[in-house]
């Protein structure tokens, strides 16, 4: 079988119900044709692939149904997956709270996951109650790169998930040309499972 | 449903507020046409349910996989699962009959797997046997869809077929554990699945891996899946959870994050494993697994032992199977109650590292790894939730954990209730104004009971053999019986590493001082006794039924006794001699003086009081009189005497109350039997005539209580955390209306089970027995009364009992003038010598029960003495002959006096 693609990268998106997830996996998925299964079986994804510094990357954005109820979203929910993409909506401060918490636990967590901040439905400036300065001083106390984007202008979509692309693959290089040196293996999926020693 | 439901463990994710119709949507799907035509939904009822997604879902779910006829020749039940937006599940409940081409699909937001299929095999027939069928399908569909969701334990009864039949169907009872045969999912996954693999998907769930379940069998599929979830209760499974996945569907198998899902073999076989990355693969048909972890070794070794034994040593009927997951889980994370931090005017919050630190260093290391777990974070967080808000929880969960470890119960009821109390100042103070009256009447009185009372030690013996005898179980007056017989073998058992006998030491009020020496002589034998009879006479009836039977013998008492006071194991029990004497001497007594005014009114208000003062007592009482009493005519109404006109005052109180300091669950049986008794049985005229009386007597405590704000704090710690022998014991009785051998349901206790039938529904949250009493009053209590959010089994028991009992058939007491559902009892001619034979009997099984949890109110009355102060004075002021009676009046006061406290300080808290 012919593998069409280099890289696999499985990304997450996180965040309240009603911050626009769906709406950003849309304009970001190659086709829609699938239709979402979200709410039937409180999960869903898009697929789509990416040229990136020469490289074929496919990638799979997963999103699923009621986070909100977690206080705390733990290790365990992002341990397969290369990249968390993190969600809220400009409009909402609730739901920058919630994106902040969690960010927080992963980092207390010491989870070594790419991760990248998203403020999204940043199309209506005089609804908009999650400042930017704001933002970004959490982004860069956190050290994560913050965008913000509309998905129903189509404003700074497909920057934000090059960005995330970008980096996972940059983490993935890395950890090769690590592992390399320590070791010839070079296994596939290294992240989860290296990174679960060493952190738990 | 109610709010409620939100809390309750077992049905966090797929209960939801409100359910209105037993199903949501009944659907017949055409199988799918090859080549290529998918299945389709030619009917559907009823025909205003437009949820279009769900709809586009149902035919791919009913049709999973391609579906060949010809490999199943039975009839085959399965379901499905769809989650929401918000999480909430619904289940799709599958009927495939190979002789026709379509599938029954019932859509439903209640997880009732067994009543549906019934349901589903019902309307299969219909289906097939006539054309006609179609008119009559649809009247009856439209009667079920109309008919109110029944309310735990209750019956739905809609009669089809031109009246002929009757579909008939129980609710299911949420907070029992899942035991075999009963539960089909259950059953099929301990069929297919070996305790050795069943272990490493426990283990492989708790690590939350990703999980696929494959089977050539949709009805094993589901069945696993469902199981699977169920066993890591009181935790529940957060991530994707798919039991049965549609062939269309399969990519989702490519999800990175926690999943349980069931694959059709035959789908399954399509996937590309190195896509999937690590999961672990169940293949239920032929028992294997394929993991790539060592999950199950990396549990704490002890751990995984003793639930090894333990699930060797099962047989297969029963919940063993559920409940020997249920210990493990106690065992590892029963201990996070340790790690609550309690801080007056803050919420109730967890330290975590004070979790792992408390625990062995054994298990440290999983312990960390355990709170990175989301389903553990989120049982924290429903705890901290019911905690916070007031609520009690009480299922087999903290059930189990209170046998595991009384130490830690006791300090976190402790804890909880200084949390509770920031406002009660004024009540602490008068109880020790209390206290310091009463202690010396008490000391003289205690010593002359002490002398009494090795005469009568033989006269207990003979007690206790007539006891046995009694044994039998009363089955007549259970409506249900199965899940009777399945629970009340578990209670009794405590968790396997339980401490023996220990007492909780100084758990009772500051203000309360023990005298060593009488509390040390009354406690124990009564309780040892009594729960060596109901012990043995559980396991006979029930032996070959309760896998856990075996484990009783060591079972653990409740760990909280009286404060201070160890417990030795004595085999005489003076209380119970000294109340026996007492009792022929008060009956000889009233036979002289009947129709003497002073006696009777005392000991009425007496017993009532003291019933509930004793805390976890008021069950207790009621529990112990069905024991004992043997002569259900002589015994009289106590507990019918107890309904205090002043009880109406603050139910809210009171409810609140009760929830909290009673660790007990026991109370759920009581709860149970009364919702028997108030279901809709209408055979059982008895029943509900017993019921009635029954729950008045805990009533007068509360008039008195109100009106005296006292140090509720202290309450709650001098009640026991677990009791296991509850169970045990309440089977004894031979009297009672009510079948003592039902389990204790714990779902009528739990707060999150919504129903609240509007008579029975009360017990479960321990003030309901009372509430189902008649007053207005007790409406109110329904609404406010919250169950222990620590020791949810508790106190009403004793309440019910006294109902079930037929002596309390007879309301002796003037004060209670009680109409119970509708029907009110006049209230009879109090008859001195009745009055008085019950009370003693009353007493002599409450003491026993309350020393059984290690109560001893007696010992606490002798130093508290708060006897005079009681706020209902006029009722309080008792003819004493007895200087027994005396002291235990005394304490009941005292107890008063904290109840009342307590209760104050539950009303400001909410």
């Amino acid at each position: 079988m012919v593998q069409e693609y280099d890289h696999l990268f499985k990304l997450l998106i996180i965040g309240d119900s009603g911050v626009g997830k769906s709406s950003l996996l849309l304009r970001f998925a190659d086709n829609t044709f699938s239709g979402s299964y979200i709410t039937t079986i409180g999960v869903d994804f898009k697929i789509r692939t990416i040229d990136i510094e020469g490289e074929k990357v496919k990638l799979q954005i997963w999103d699923t149904a009621g986070q909100e109820r977690f206080r705390t979203i733990t290790s365990t929910y992002y341990r397969g997956t290369h990249g968390v993409i993190v969600v809220y909506d400009v409009t909402n401060g609730d739901s920058f709270a919630n994106v902040k918490r969690w960010l927080h636990e992963i980092e207390q967590n010491c989870e070594v996951v790419n991760r990248i901040l998203v403020g999204n439905k940043n199309d209506a400036p005089d609804r908009k109650v999650v400042l930017t300065e704001d933002a970004q001083r959490f982004a860069d106390q956190m050290n994560i790169q913050l965008f913000e984007t509309s998905a129903k202008d189509n404003i700074n979509v497909e920057e934000m998930f090059m960005a995330i692309t970008r980096q996972v693959l940059r983490t993935k290089q890395e950890h090769k040309e690590r592992q390399a040196i320590s070791k010839d293996t070079v296994n596939l999926r290294p992240r989860p499972s290296t990174k679960k020693k060493k952190c738990c | 449903m109610s709010a409620l439901c939100i809390y309750s463990g077992n049905c966090f994710l797929y209960c939801r507020e409100n359910v209105k119709h037993l199903f949501q949507c009944f659907c017949e799907v055409v199988q799918p046409q090859p080549p290529d035509k998918d299945p389709w939904i030619i009917q559907k009822f009823p025909e205003s349910y437009n949820d279009e997604e769900i709809l586009k879902s149902v035919p791919k779910f009913a049709y999973p996989c391609e579906f060949k006829n010809s490999c199943s020749t039975v009839i085959q039940h399965f379901s499905f699962v769809l989650t929401s937006i918000d999480s909430k599940w619904t289940f799709g409940f599958c009927r495939h009959d190979p002789k026709t081409e379509t599938a029954l699909v019932m859509l439903s937001f209640l997880p009732w797997h067994e009543t549906f299929y019934k349901l589903l095999d019902i309307i299969g027939e219909m289906v097939i046997s006539s054309k006609s069928g179609a008119e009559h399908l649809w009247t009856f569909l439209d009667a079920v869809y109309n008919s109110s969701v029944p309310e735990q334990g209750a019956r739905l009864q809609v009669p089809y077929n031109h009246g002929l039949s009757n579909f008939s169907c129980q609710a299911p009872n949420q907070h029992l554990l899942p035991s075999i045969p009963e539960n089909r999912n259950l059953m099929e996954y301990y069929s297919a699945v070996d305790s050795n693999n069943m272990m490493i998907i426990f283990a492989s769930m708790l690590y939350e891996r990703r999980i696929v379940f494959i089977s050539t069998r949709l009805s094993r599929l589901s069945a696993c899946a469902q199981s699977a979830n169920a066993i890591i209760y009181p935790m529940h499974w957060q991530h994707i959870f798919i039991p049965v996945l549609p062939v269309s569907l399969i990519d989702y198998l490519l999800a990175p994050m926690p999943f349980l899902i069931g694959v059709p073999t035959s789908t399954f076989k399509r996937v590309r494993r190195a896509d999937m990355g690590e999961v672990v693969i169940l293949d239920a048909d032929s028992n294997t697994v394929e993991t790539p972890f060592n999950d199950l070794e990396s549990l704490p070794l002890d751990i995984v032992n003793s639930l090894k034994r333990e699930l060797r040593n099962q047989m297969s009927v029963g919940d063993g199977v559920s409940r020997a997951f249920l210990r493990a889980l106690v065992q590892l994370i029963g201990g996070y109650r340790d790690a609550l931090r309690l801080h007056q005017g803050e919420r109730i919050t967890f330290n975590s590292d004070a979790f792992v630190e408390s625990r062995p260093p054994s298990m440290q290391p999983f312990l960390r790894k355990m709170l990175q777990l989301q389903i553990f974070q989120q049982f924290i967080e429903e705890r901290l939730d019911m905690l916070n808000a007031g609520l009690g929880f009480s299922d087999e969960f903290e059930l189990e954990a209170c046998n595991y470890s009384d130490k830690t119960s006791r300090k976190l009821k402790q804890q909880y209730k200084e949390w509770l109390s920031t406002v009660r100042k004024e009540s602490s103070a008068f109880l020790k104004s209390v206290k310091n009256k009463a202690n010396p009447a008490v000391k003289s009185a205690v010593k002359s009971v002490k002398d009494t009372g090795k005469d009568m030690r033989t006269a207990y013996k003979g007690i206790r053999s007539k006891f046995r005898e009694l044994q039998p179980p009363s089955r007549e007056f259970s409506g249900s019986t199965e899940k009777d017989v399945t629970i009340p073998k578990e209670r009794p058992n405590s968790a396997p590493n339980s401490p023996p006998q220990k007492r909780r030491p100084a758990t009772l009020s500051p203000f309360i001082k023990l005298s060593p020496t009488a509390s040390v002589t009354y406690r124990k034998d009564p309780t040892l006794s009594g729960r060596k009879s109901s012990m043995q006479e559980q396991r006979s009836n029930y032996s070959t039924l309760s896998p856990g039977g075996a484990s009783c013998g060591s079972y653990s008492p409740p760990e909280c006794g009286t404060p201070g006071l160890k417990l030795s194991p004595i085999d005489t029990d003076l209380m119970g001699d000294l109340h026996d004497v007492i009792f022929q001497k008060c009956s000889s007594l009233a036979n002289d003086r009947r129709g003497d005014v002073n006696v009777p009114p005392v000991d009425r208000t007496l017993k009532p009081v003291r019933s509930f003062e004793s805390f976890g007592s008021r069950s207790y009482t009621g529990a112990a009189s069905s024991t004992l009493s043997f002569h259900p005519q002589s015994s009289i109404g106590g507990a019918t005497c107890m309904v205090p006109p002043s009880f109406a005052r603050s139910e809210a109180d009171i409810s609140s109350h009760y929830h909290f300091p009673f660790p007990y669950q026991s109370c759920t049986q009581k709860a149970e039997a009364d919702a028997n008794a108030f279901t809709p049985s209408p055979d059982d005229a008895f029943t509900s005539l017993v019921h009635t009386p029954g729950r008045r007597p805990a009533v007068p405590i509360f008039s008195p209580s109100s009106s005296v704000p006292n140090s509720a704090p202290t309450m709650p710690l001098t009640a026991p955390p677990a009791r296991p022998s509850r169970a045990a014991k309440v089977p004894q009785s031979p009297n009672d209306l009510i079948r003592l051998d039902s389990t204790p349901s714990f779902e009528d206790f739990d707060p999150l089970c919504s129903s609240n039938p509007p008579s029975s529904s009360q017990c479960d949250y321990g003030l309901t027995n009372i509430n189902s009493s008649n007053n207005n009053v007790m409406h109110k209590l329904k609404e406010s009364s919250l169950s222990n959010p620590l020791y949810p089994y508790c106190v009403p028991q004793t309440n019910n009992i006294a109902q079930r009992n037929p002596s309390f058939l007879y309301p002796s007491d003037v004060n209670s003038p009680v109409s119970h559902h509708g029907t009110s009892v006049p209230p009879p001619h109090p008859s001195f010598n009745t009055n008085i034979n019950q009370h003693n009997r009353f007493e002599h099984q409450d003491t026993e029960l309350l020393k059984e949890y290690g109560l001893d109110f007696k010992s606490l009355s002798l130093h508290n003495g708060g006897h005079t102060l009681s706020p209902s004075g006029s009722a309080m002021k008792p003819v004493v002959t007895d200087p027994f009676e005396e002291v235990e009046r005394m304490a009941k006061d005292t107890q008063q006096h904290q109840f009342s406290a307590s209760q104050s300080m539950w009303t400001k808290f909410e």
